[in-house]
C-alpha cells in the first residue's frame, strides 16, 4: 500500500525488494517518507526494519526504485545523497573507529568532502550534541556508549544532512542515558528541520520520537499509524495489537 | 602550562590535543610494557641490538677483518673476549660487527614483503569478488611451497649472495602477511564505522588506505615481529649453507659455517655465532609476544 | 520454606585490580531471600551481574571477593571448598544467561545436553535423566520434545534457544534460579511468552529466583520483591507492588525516564539527574 498525500516526499519508496540470498528481507516495499516528518518503522527482528535503512543508504542491493527528491537513485550512492542524508547506527561500539581519536572521525567527512573551516565547526558540533572539548581527544573505548552514540550523532550531523536514517539508536544503551540521547535528537530535530526515519523494535520509543510509523512484519508494512492512533491504542491488525499489549510489559497470567 | 601539569594529563589520559593523545597511548603501551618482563626482555634484546650495530665500530676491539695468523683459534681470553678463529680474527669483534648484516637482512625483509602483503590482503579482504579470489590463490599456491626450499630456489637462481638471499627470503615470505591482513579486513569491512565512512562518499582507495590497513596493521606488527626470528635463522641457513653473505663476511651464518670445521678443537668459534642468533631470535619471540598484548585497545577496561 | 534464608548476603565486596589503583565494583551488598522471586534492578555497571556471579564463584580470579555472610540455605559459600562449591552450582543453583547461543554447545545435540545437564545434577541414571529431560522440555511448552532432543542448537529459533536453555537449567530441579537478562535478547512478542514460562516453572517447582534486568517496569511486574542496585550498593529494596512509593530519587528518576506509549511526540522526556551524593551515602 502506498500512503499517498500531496507534500514532497524528499525520500519515497516504490515497490522496494530486498534479498539476502533465497530469503526476501523486504518485499515490495512502498512508502514516502515527507521532508520535516519523522517517520518510525516499527517490528521485531527480522522485520526487514533495518534492511530499510541499509537499502536506501546503498548499502545492500535492492529491486525497485529508491527515489531521493524525486529523482531514482543507482547502485552507488554520490556526494549530493551523502550530504543530503546520513545515519546513526545501533551499536555506538562498531559504529566509531576504534583507533581513531574522536576529533579525527570528526574530521573524515569533511575532509572526504573537501569542506573548509574544519576546527570550529568540529568545536561547535561536538557543543551541539552536549560534548566537552575536551573529548575531541579521546579514542573511543575511553568514553561512555551514551556519549559515543553522541559523537555518532555529531559526525552525522558535521555535512548538515536534511534527513537522518535512525537504525535503533538507543537500543544498546541504559534507559536513563536513552532518555537523554532521544531528547539531544528531538532538540535537534526541531533547531535543523531535520527529517528522521527512525527504526525502532520498541513502540514506546517510537511513539515517543514519531508523528507516524509503519508496522512491520516478515518484510513486508502491515499498518501504518499515526502517533495519535497509537495513543489512543486505535489499531486494527493483530499483530499491531499484539505489539501494543506486549509493550505494556508482563502480566501474571493467574 | 607547566610541563609537570602535561606529564599529568598523559599519565592519566585526559589529553587537551591531538599529539597528547597519541603520547598518551605511547606512555599507556610503555606502562603495559614494564609490567611485562618478558616483552621488557625482548626490547631489551632488539634495543641492545641496534645500539651495537649502530656504534660497531666503537665497540670493537678489533676490526672484522683483521687477520693475525700467528693467533689462529686461540680460546676466549682477556684478549680476545671470546676467542679467535681459523684466520686469528677477534671473533666478538664480528659478532659485533655480524649485528649489521642482521639487523640489515631483517629491515629490508620486512620492508618488502610486509607493505606488499598488507596492501594486497587489505584490499582483497575489502574488496572481495575477483580480485580477492585471484590473490588468494595466487597466495594459497606460493604457501604450498616449503619457505627453506623455495627461498634456496630462488637463491640458485638468482646466483649466491646476501642481497639475493634477502630477496629470496622476501619473494618466499609474503603469503601470511596477505592471509592476516586479507582476514582482518573481512571482519572490518562488516563494521558499522566503514559503512559509515562509505555513507560520506569516500573512496575505496580512501577506505583501503586510511581506514582498513591501520586496523590490519597491528596483527601485521605482531606476526612480522614473531618471524623476524625465522628471517634470521633463513639468512644464517643460506649464510651456512654458502648461499647467502660470502666468506669472510662477518655475519653469523658464515662465522657458524667456517667455525663448524674446528667443532671439536676450537668450540668457540661456532659457539659464539650460535648463542648470538639464539638470543636475538628470541628477543624478537619475546618482543612479538609483548605487542599482541600492548596493540589491543580494546582490552583497556 | 526451610529456617535459614535460601540465600543471605551480607556486606558483599568486589574488588578488582586496575592500572589506576583497586576498583570496587560491589561496595557491601546485602541480600537475604526465600523461596520468592527477586528482582535485581540497575544500569550496567551497577553490580546487578557481578552480584549473580558472585553467588556461583564466578568472579573472574584477579578480583578480591569479601562478605561478612555469603551463604546459601545455611552453608556458608566463603569457607566451602572448591568441589563442594561446584557441586551447589550444578545441583542447587541454575543460571539463565542472557544469551542462550553462546551458552549452549554447538557441535552437541539438544538432548545430550540435557542428559548431561541432568546427571550432573544428580539423576542416577541415562534412563532417567532422558525421561526427566523430555519431561522438562514438555514443561517449557516444546511441542515436540523427541525432535527437539535431536537438533543442534543452530536449528533452534531464539525463543526456543532460551527456553532449551531454561529446561537445562531446571532438569536438575534447583532451589534456586539465577536469570541474567534471561529475554533480553528476545522480541518483545517472545519475551512475555518466555516469562510466562518462567513463572510457571518456578510456581511448580517451589524455587527461589534472582532476577537480574535493566528494566525497572518489567521486574516489577514479574517479581515479588525489587532490590534497586547503583554504583555497587543497593540504594532501595521494595516490595514489587509498592514501586510508585518508592523513595530513592535513582528509582524514581529510572521509573520516569522511561518512555511511554502515550507520550506526545516532541515532548522532552524526563532525564536522571545523577546525583555525587548516591556514590557515598
Amino acid at each position: 500500500m502506498i500512503p499517498y498525500d500531496e507534500a514532497d516526499p524528499v525520500i519515497e519508496l516504490r515497490e522496494v525488494s530486498v534479498r539476502y540470498g533465497h530469503h526476501l528481507a523486504v518485499e515490495e516495499l512502498s512508502f514516502r517518507l515527507r521532508t520535516g516528518e519523522s517517520l518510525g518503522l516499527v517490528g521485531e527482528s527480522g522485520s526487514g526494519k533495518s534492511t530499510i535503512l541499509r537499502a536506501i543508504a546503498g548499502m545492500v542491493g535492492s529491486e525497485g526504485s529508491i527515489l531521493h527528491e524525486g529523482r531514482a537513485l543507482g547502485t552507488r550512492r554520490d556526494r549530493s545523497f551523502s550530504r543530503a542524508v546520513q545515519m546513526v547506527f545501533q551499536d555506538p561500539y562498531g559504529s566509531l573507529h576504534p583507533r581513531q581519536t574522536i576529533e579525527r572521525q570528526l574530521q573524515e567527512p569533511l575532509r572526504i568532502l573537501g569542506l573548509p573551516d574544519r576546527r570550529d565547526r568540529i568545536t561547535s558540533i561536538m557543543g551541539r550534541v552536549g560534548l566537552p572539548a575536551s573529548f575531541l581527544y579521546r579514542f573511543p573505548h575511553q568514553i561512555s556508549g551514551g556519549q559515543r552514540q553522541r559523537v555518532a550523532i555529531a559526525r552525522a550531523l558535521l555535512l548538515e544532512p536534511q534527513v537522518l536514517l535512525l537504525d535503533e539508536p538507543t537500543s544498546a544503551l541504559d534507559v536513563s542515558v536513552q532518555a537523554e540521547v532521544l531528547n539531544l535528537l528531538m532538540e535537534l530535530r526541531e533547531e535543523e528541520n531535520l527529517t528522521y526515519l527512525f527504526v525502532s523494535h520498541d513502540l514506546a520509543v517510537v511513539g515517543t520520537m514519531c508523528d507516524r510509523l509503519l508496522v512491520m512484519q516478515h518484510g513486508r508494512c502491515v499498518e501504518e499509524l499515526s502517533a495519535g492512533q497509537l495513543r489512543s491504542g486505535d489499531v486494527t491488525t493483530p499483530y499491531a495489537r499484539q505489539l501494543l499489549e506486549a509493550s505494556k510489559g508482563y502480566r501474571p497470567a493467574s | 602550562m607547566t610541563d609537570a601539569t602535561l606529564f599529568t594529563r598523559v599519565r592519566r589520559g585526559e589529553p587537551h590535543s591531538s599529539a597528547e593523545a597519541r603520547l598518551a597511548q605511547l606512555w599507556r603501551g610503555a606502562e603495559m610494557l614494564w609490567a611485562s618482563p618478558a616483552a621488557l626482555t625482548g626490547v631489551a634484546i632488539i634495543a641492545a641490538l641496534v645500539v651495537v650495530a649502530l656504534l660497531a665500530p666503537l665497540l670493537a676491539p678489533y676490526g672484522p677483518y683483521a687477520q693475525n695468523l700467528a693467533n689462529q683459534l686461540q680460546p676466549p681470553s682477556a684478549e680476545h673476549l671470546l676467542g679467535t678463529d681459523e684466520f686469528g680474527r677477534d671473533i666478538f669483534s664480528r659478532i659485533i660487527f655480524g649485528t649489521r648484516f642482521t639487523l640489515y637482512i631483517v629491515m629490508l625483509v620486512a620492508l618488502i614483503a610486509a607493505p606488499a602483503g598488507l596492501l594486497i590482503g587489505a584490499s582483497s579482504g575489502y574488496l572481495g569478488g575477483w580480485f580477492d579470489t585471484l590473490a588468494m590463490r595466487i597466495t594459497d599456491i606460493a604457501l604450498a611451497f616449503p619457505r627453506l626450499i623455495l627461498a634456496l630456489a630462488f637463491v640458485t637462481a638468482f646466483g649466491p649472495g646476501l642481497n639475493n638471499a634477502i630477496l629470496a627470503i622476501a619473494l618466499t615470505g609474503w603469503p601470511p602477511y596477505v592471509r592476516i591482513a586479507r582476514a582482518e579486513a573481512l571482519t572490518i569491512r562488516r563494521s558499522d564505522y566503514i559503512a559509515a565512512i562509505e555513507l560520506m562518499g569516500a573512496s575505496r582507495l580512501r577506505i583501503i588506505l586510511l581506514h582498513v590497513v591501520p586496523l590490519c596493521l597491528p596483527s601485521l606488527f605482531v606476526r612480522l615481529t614473531l618471524d623476524m626470528a625465522g628471517v634470521i635463522l633463513i639468512a644464517a641457513g643460506l649464510g651456512f649453507l654458502g648461499l647467502g653473505a660470502q666468506p669472510p663476511a662477518a655475519e653469523w651464518g658464515v662465522m657458524l659455517s667456517s667455525g663448524k670445521e674446528y667443532m671439536l678443537s676450537a668450540w668457540w668459534a661456532a659457539t659464539f655465532p650460535g648463542l648470538a642468533i639464539f638470543f636475538v631470535c628470541m628477543g624478537f619471540n619475546l618482543l612479538g609476544d609483548g605487542l599482541r598484548d600492548i596493540l589491543d585497545p580494546r582490552q583497556e577496561s | 520454606m526451610t529456617d535459614a534464608p535460601l540465600i543471605d548476603i551480607e556486606n558483599l565486596r568486589v574488588t578488582f585490580r586496575t592500572r589506576a589503583g583497586p576498583h570496587e565494583a560491589l561496595r557491601g551488598v546485602s541480600l537475604r531471600m526465600g523461596r520468592e522471586k527477586v528482582g535485581v534492578v540497575g544500569e550496567s555497571g551497577s553490580g546487578k551481574s557481578l552480584t549473580g556471579k558472585a553467588l556461583l564463584g564466578l568472579v573472574p580470579s584477579h578480583a578480591k571477593v569479601t562478605a561478612d555472610r555469603l551463604a546459601f540455605d545455611g552453608q556458608d559459600l566463603m569457607r566451602m571448598a572448591p568441589r563442594a562449591l561446584r557441586r551447589i552450582r550444578g545441583r542447587r543453583i541454575g543460571l539463565v544467561m542472557q544469551d542462550p547461543k553462546y551458552c549452549l554447545n554447538p557441535v552437541l545435540s539438544v538432548g545430550k545436553q540435557l542428559c548431561e545437564a541432568g546427571l550432573a545434577g544428580g539423576i542416577p541414571t541415562l534412563a532417567k535423566a532422558r525421561s526427566s529431560a523430555l519431561e522438562t522440555l514438555r514443561q517449557v511448552q516444546i511441542n515436540d520434545p523427541e525432535r527437539v532432543m535431536r537438533i543442534y542448537p543452530h536449528e533452534l529459533s531464539g525463543g526456543m534457544a532460551q527456553r532449551v536453555m531454561m529446561a537445562m537449567m531446571v532438569v536438575a530441579e534447583p532451589d534456586l534460579l539465577i536469570a541474567d537478562e534471561p529475554t533480553s535478547a528476545l522480541d518483545v512478542t517472545v519475551q512475555l511468552e518466555v516469562l510466562a514460562l518462567l513463572d510457571r516453572l518456578i510456581e511448580a517447582r517451589g524455587m527461589g529466583l534472582i532476577f537480574i534486568s535493566h528494566d525497572l517496569r518489567l521486574v516489577s511486574q514479574f517479581c515479588d520483591r525489587v532490590v534497586v542496585m547503583y554504583a555497587g550498593r543497593v540504594v532501595e529494596t521494595l516490595r514489587a507492588s509498592e514501586l510508585d512509593r518508592a523513595r530513592h530519587p535513582y528509582t524514581r528518576g529510572l521509573m520516569e525516564c522511561l518512555p511511554e506509549i502515550d507520550h506526545i511526540p516532541g515532548t522532552r522526556l524526563k532525564v536522571l539527574e545523577r546525583q555525587e551524593s548516591w556514590l557515598t551515602e
